[in-house]
């Protein structure tokens, strides 16, 4: 059952990811979920940045003017983030390799898969596509 | 991307500026730094003041390493802050570049 949900809506801008980050920061250091390990913490503020990224220049092809609705809950022993979008959707990624072996990039992909637990791609018939970025609790 | 630039024997270190290394810069630092790449062959990047960087960061760590390794230069990385280290060890930087604790170190590999 969730304990709480927290949203922010930022536009499809590089520039405004570092607040993305903080909004992330600031709820986990403030809310329920104080016991997030540093090492955690920083993944997931790290996945959540990619996954923005990612929405920004695969979904809405770099277009500044779009909308990226950002929720955080907390789940008992997990926090949730969903990125929503409303852009062209993504395909569930193959499992990606270490990137530094081949040098072609996928380290977006590559970092969030490393950075939580889970990761679900969704889509729905009213157009929204969301991201969800698990990660446990006091590890 | 104004980054300070400085030569020390063969070595050149460039310091990166501002607390985060990120999308929104890497335009900017892939433009600045071609010049530099060329120019030199063993360069250092400093990065005591970044306090967050991403992949496609690291993607542009990872391009300048394989333009300069071409020539049969290097590159290494130093002074990196905790979770900086923590994100090169996710990505595997340490099997690939050299990273050094302090400039020192780096002078002292490449010099």
């Amino acid at each position: 059952m969730s304990q709480s949900l927290h949203r922010m809506e930022i536009l499809s801008q590089m520039a405004l990811l570092p607040a993305a980050r903080r909004f992330v920061r600031n709820f986990c250091e403030n809310d329920t979920c104080r016991q997030l390990l540093w090492e955690d913490l920083w993944q997931l503020e790290l996945a959540v940045h990619e996954a923005a990224t990612n929405i920004i220049r695969h979904a809405y092809g770099n277009r500044t003017d779009q909308p990226i609705l950002i929720e955080i809950e907390v789940l008992e022993e997990r926090i949730v983030v969903n990125l929503n979008h409303w852009g062209k959707p993504f395909k569930e990624p193959k499992s990606t390799p270490p990137p530094v072996h081949d040098g072609k990039g996928g380290f977006g992909l590559y970092m969030i898969e490393r950075c939580v637990d889970r990761v679900i791609y969704a889509v729905s018939p009213n157009g929204k596509n969301t991201i969800s970025l698990f990660k446990g609790l006091g590890k | 991307m104004n980054f300070e630039q400085e030569k020390t024997g063969p070595v050149t270190i460039i310091t990166l500026p501002g607390e985060t290394f990120e999308a929104a810069v890497v335009d900017d630092f892939k433009q600045d730094i071609a010049p530099v790449i060329e120019e030199n062959t063993h360069v250092v990047f400093d990065l005591s003041n970044i306090r967050f960087l991403d992949s496609m960061a690291c993607g542009a760590l990872l391009t300048c390493h394989r333009k300069l390794k071409e020539k049969g230069g290097k590159m290494g990385l130093c002074c990196p802050q905790k979770q900086v280290s923590a994100i090169f060890d996710l990505m595997g930087f340490p099997q690939l570049f050299d990273v050094f604790k302090n400039r020192e170190e780096a002078l002292k590999a490449y010099g």
